[in-house]
């Protein structure tokens, strides 16, 4: 199969990404017309001095507070999923491992069904309890995990996985019997491990940004060793690649950014496994190429998904369900399509 | 993961239809759930079935008793119950309400009213009760929920026991259930005296609401912008008091509302059950609300008293009624 | 030539509790070419997953270019040393240049990017591994010579001082095998590259390589020139079986000719058996009697000849004359001397000329049985001298005649059951 030229595929995918962002901004159940979607957006980005007269002020808050951070949360959340999902089959070398792999999605659950059962009130950073629990909860499960993983100075890979069902696994069934004993808070809980973009606004943006940024710059700058993990972890160590650092620069950005992210939408499955996935094979192995086509693809896809789940019908669909619904058939269809090289690229 | 997701989502129209704590209708069992046959649900034919099951209900019990529970399922008694397990904490209302507390031998964790409830011994939650107790009770009836699982169902009835099924979508369901459980009981005087008195409650709360002259829409949130919608007890509950919902068009019992649409419906008030409501002024988009800025936020911390009446088929649903309008209609009390 | 580049001492390592290297010290020096053999589990693939820093070494030290091996960062190793594997799959779809381009990793960092000069030393690499053809194919679709060498190439384009090689060629068949071999020479000869190859073939080893590194149970055992250590004595150490040595003709160097692994079947009452040859078509039969654990000789022969290799490799008594040189009566009479107590004495498939008619004076007098290969008496260049040297023999005694050596082995077992 021919490779697409990273030469032009990033410059038409930030194209295609922004004309999705735009359509998106103006898609939605509430009513507001084109005319005015425009208007409004013209206004709020660009600060343009549009006459706004006639528009009502649920119109405005509806495009500036609600629509344009969902998107452009969601193409945070998607984006940073997507690159550590690369960055995690990456290290793992193995194309079906996504950034929750490890149990942080467990660790962040566990976070913050805590958080709910005490339902905090108070605000750390601008963070509420739950949020911060939760991003506690990823954390301290890789902490254990790599910890648990540890043989000597290395970490292998195989430990590593195991230990990340293992822990998960643990951290599920925690999550259960907090469920059960606060049935109050059962519904609660199980909102926010469907995942969802609904009611976030500019706060949980900037709250993730920051982390986000961090993870995927220093996951950037993984690529030229990331392939080279590609073609074996021996390999890697012979051509220089310090690999148990390698491991732990991928493992702690990666769980940086899932964390950050997972903590504010909840768990949004599938975008970090289907999104890297798709793109390697449209683009082929090489990070260099994958991570930034990746960022955009999976920040791109979840708006695509988030949109859905808002518009499609008058009430809510957990975002985390649309992206199952949409990735999971069209990985199956890749993958039966691409059985016959047999190979994961 | 799509297995999981798929799970996931099986599990989130479990838990839609457990919303609320206290049994309301559950929308995945919608299909099979018959009104109580014994009246209508409508308000209309409320005078008509009032007085014949006014006139049934001072005599006796004839047993064998023939009913239909909220499944639809025919359940025959031959005798009086003796042993009565409560599997909702609205029906332990109600079954004290009618008198027959001294019956109960088994009652759910979150059985907190009346006081003596609490002396009953627990059988553990409303949906995964520990059925070994229930069955080492003995009990003649169990009264339950529709989300007690099917095989626990059938578990009990294999030693005997009659489990009779309750959901309860709006006020007259419950109206009726009382009827019903006084019949099972043989405690019909009590029950008409109890509808009796929660008809003439309903009858004065419709008086005081029919002066209104300005009707007002709401925004009810279970908590992540889950709702009640058509199908819910406490959208029944809002709609006797002629509050217009802004989940009207959803048709769904417990949908999950955007934000955008609230801001857009606009609601007058805004009910919330979860966050507080310094959270929700701290909620993007939310906080534009009118009713977020000028405060028209009612909060029902969970848990509370308040929270349980507005929410449970029980005899108190009727004060539930009352309090909404007055927290709705503030100036009409 | 110059100074030592790699340096062993006293290095023990292993996996777990087993320890596969026990002591091992030696010295590699600038510009050799060394083959590194030894029977399967010996360790030598170990020792280079000790260089290449995959091993921590248990006991010891490992030094490159003067640095201890253990300090050294995994970055500049590589750019001292590079590692041949056995050509493997990569289950992504790499091109051929991004493989090679992996080799200059050693010499990139995030803010380093790849530049115009690594770009050319990749071009360089392929060039010299015939490899820039397919520079844009997949990896993976390539066949297994073609992907050891672009992983050459990669080795190549990591600039490293020392090449080490582990079993580069056992996956190939002998064209790409000689391939592989011939590109490795051309480095180590006009790059002046150090190599350190792990080598199964010996016949490989020994024609390629300077020096030979033998490993046995952990220790260096042998160490030298091809010609000091490939012989009899340390192959049949290192393998445990029946092999055979010689000089290669054309390359002069010790080949080994492998002979049987698994014991022959013995015969029962052990015979001596006396075998008139001389060329070349009796190997077999000696090897074979030798096997079965008859006490063989063998006259005349002509030194050089295959017959008498053979002899002289499993020291099997016997006459010899130099080659081009005629049976003397002398030499007749110390064959006659050996097969004097003969149960046995066959004359093998050998033509008969006037050089060696000699060879069957005086065979009416033995006591031994007689037996005489068909196609001996086919050809006669002695005029009918030989026709009548056999019509002589078979006045006095009885010969008996066989077709090949399978039915002179089916006659033996006869005898045997008599």
């Amino acid at each position: 199969m021919k490779k697409i030229d990273r030469k032009w595929a990033i410059p038409l995918s930030i194209a295609i990404c922004l004309i999705i962002m735009y359509i998106c901004t103006v898609t939605g159940v509430a009513s507001i017309s084109f005319r005015d979607a425009n208007r409004i957006l013209l206004h709020e980005i660009f600060h343009l001095n549009v006459d706004l007269e006639g528009i009502s002020n649920g119109s405005i808050t509806i495009i500036r507070n609600v629509r344009l951070p969902r998107v452009v949360l969601g193409f945070l959340a998607g984006a940073s999923l997507a690159v550590c999902g690369c960055g995690f089959q990456g290290i793992f070398k193995n194309p079906m491992a996504d950034p929750f792999v490890l149990g942080v999605s467990s660790g962040a659950a566990l976070g913050a069904s805590i958080g709910i059962v005490l339902h905090f009130d108070s605000r750390l950073l601008g963070m509420s309890g739950t949020t911060v629990l939760a991003f506690a909860g990823a954390f301290l499960t890789i902490l254990l995990v790599y910890n648990i993983s540890k043989v000597g100075k290395k970490v292998p890979v195989s430990t590593l996985l195991l230990s990340g069902i293992a822990v998960s696994q643990t951290l599920s069934a925690a999550m259960s019997v907090i469920m059960i004993m606060n049935k109050q808070s059962m519904d609660q809980i199980m909102f926010w491990t469907m995942g969802s973009l609904n009611g976030k606004g500019w706060n949980q943006i900037l709250t993730v940004l920051p982390y986000s940024l961090l993870g995927i710059l220093l996951l950037f700058t993984t690529c030229r060793e990331l392939d080279i993990m590609l073609t074996g972890e021996d390999t890697a160590i012979q051509l220089g690649v310090n690999v148990e650092f390698l491991k732990k620069k991928v493992l702690f950005a990666a769980t940086v950014i899932t964390a950050a992210v997972i903590s504010v939408t909840g768990i949004i499955g599938f975008v970090g496994l289907v999104v890297p996935h798709i793109v390697r094979m449209i683009t082929g192995p090489k990070h260099r190429t994958l991570m930034p086509l990746s960022l955009i693809f999976g920040g791109t896809f979840l708006i695509i998904c988030d949109t859905a789940a808002r518009s499609l019908a008058v009430w809510e669909i957990p975002v985390g369900i649309i992206t199952s619904l949409c990735g999971g058939p069209f990985f199956i269809y890749l993958l039966s399509r691409m059985k016959k090289g047999g190979n994961f690229s | 993961m799509g297995k999981k997701w798929i799970a996931l989502l099986m599990s989130a129209v479990l838990v839609l239809s457990t919303v609320g704590l206290s049994g309301c209708g559950g929308n995945s069992q919608e299909k099979d759930v018959k009104d109580i046959p014994t009246t209508a649900a409508k308000k209309e034919d409320m005078d008509k079935t009032q007085t014949e099951d006014t006139q049934s209900s001072v005599e006796d019990t004839e047993y064998p008793l023939t009913i239909t529970d909220g499944l639809g399922d025919e359940i025959t008694f031959e005798k009086e119950p003796e042993r009565v397990i409560s599997l909702a904490p609205a029906n332990t209302e109600i079954l004290f309400a009618l008198g027959a507390g001294d019956r109960i031998k088994g009652r759910t964790d979150y059985c907190s009213y009346p006081e003596e409830a609490s002396e009953v011994e627990s059988i553990g939650t409303y949906s995964e009760p520990n059925t070994e107790l229930i069955i080492s009770m003995e009990p003649d009836v169990v009264f339950a929920t529709d989300y007690v699982d099917d095989s626990i169902r059938e578990q009990i009835e294999s030693t005997g026991a009659k489990v009779v099924v309750y959901t309860s979508k709006n006020v007259y369901v419950v109206l009726d259930l009382i009827i019903q459980m006084g019949l099972i009981l043989n405690l019909n005087e009590n029950a008409a005296e109890l509808v009796d008195s929660m008809n003439t409650e309903l009858e004065e709360i419709e008086q005081i609401v029919a002066s209104n002259q300005e009707e007002k829409s709401v925004f009810v949130d279970l908590g992540s912008f889950y709702s009640v919608g058509p199908g819910a007890l406490l959208y029944d509950m809002l709609d006797q008091i002629g509050v217009t919902n802004i989940t009207a068009d959803t048709e769904t019992a417990y949908p999950q509302l955007s934000v955008e649409s609230i801001i857009e419906k606009n609601p007058d008030v805004y009910i919330s059950l979860y966050s507080s409501p310094d959270e929700l002024k701290q909620t993007a988009g939310l906080d534009e609300l009118d009713c977020i800025k000028n405060n028209n936020i009612i909060f029902f911390e969970a848990l509370s008293q308040e929270a349980d009446i507005i929410q449970r088929p029980s005899p108190r649903v009727v004060e539930g009624i009352r309090l909404l309008a007055e927290k709705i209609y503030p100036d009409l009390f | 030539m110059s100074g030592k580049i790699l340096e062993f001492s006293h290095v023990a390592a292993g996996y777990g509790d087993r320890e596969i290297l026990k002591d091992i010290t030696l010295s590699i020096h600038e510009g050799e070419f060394t083959g590194l053999i030894g029977s399967n589990g010996t360790g030598k693939s170990t020792l280079i997953k000790c260089i290449s820093g995959l091993l921590p070494l248990n006991r010891g030290n490992i030094s490159i270019c003067g640095k201890e091996n253990a300090t050294l960062k995994s970055r500049e190793r590589a750019q001292l040393v590079a590692v041949v594997p056995q050509s493997y799959h990569v289950e992504y779809d790499f091109t051929v240049e991004d493989i090679v381009m992996m080799g200059r990793n050693p010499y990139l960092g995030f803010r380093k990017r790849e530049s115009q000069e690594d770009y050319d030393i990749v071009s360089e690499a392929m060039k010299a591994t015939n490899t820039e053809v397919f520079r844009g194919r997949f990896y993976n679709e390539l066949s297994g010579g073609e992907r050891q060498r672009v992983i050459l190439a990669r080795a190549i384009a990591q600039k490293p001082r020392i090449i080490l090689l582990d079993e580069p060629t056992s996956a190939l068949d002998i064209y790409h095998q000689m391939e592989v071999m011939e590109l490795i020479t051309k480095l180590n000869q006009k790059e002046h590259m150090t190599v350190l190859a792990v080598l199964h073939d010996i016949n490989m080893a020994s024609r390629f390589c300077q020096r030979i590194v033998m490993l046995q149970e952990g220790t260096v055992f042998m160490d030298g020139t091809p010609q000091e250590v490939i012989n009899r004595r340390n192959m049949e150490a290192l393998y445990h079986m029946k092999l055979m040595i010689r000089e290669s003709p054309l390359f002069h160097k010790p080949e080994i000719v492998p002979i049987r692994v698994m014991e022959q079947e013995k015969i029962e009452v052990p015979r001596h058996i006396h075998i008139i040859c001389g060329a070349a078509e009796a190997v077999n039969l000696i090897e074979e009697l030798d096997a079965r654990g008859c006490t063989v000789t063998a006259g005349v022969l002509d030194k050089q000849s295959e017959d008498w290799k053979i002899c002289h490799q499993l020291g099997i008594p016997c006459v010899d004359i130099e080659p081009f040189t005629s049976v003397t009566e002398e030499k007749q009479a110390k064959n006659l001397e050996l097969m004097k107590d003969a149960d046995m004495i066959v004359v093998a498939n050998v033509p008969f000329g006037e050089g060696n008619i000699q060879n069957l004076h005086g065979l009416e007098f033995t006591c031994g049985k007689i037996y005489i290969h068909k196609n001996a008496l086919c050809d006669d260049y002695t005029d009918g001298k030989l026709a009548k040297r056999v019509k002589d023999i078979e006045k006095r005694k009885e010969i008996t005649y066989f077709e090949n050596d399978r039915e002179f082995l089916d006659l033996l077992k006869q005898t045997e059951r008599q």
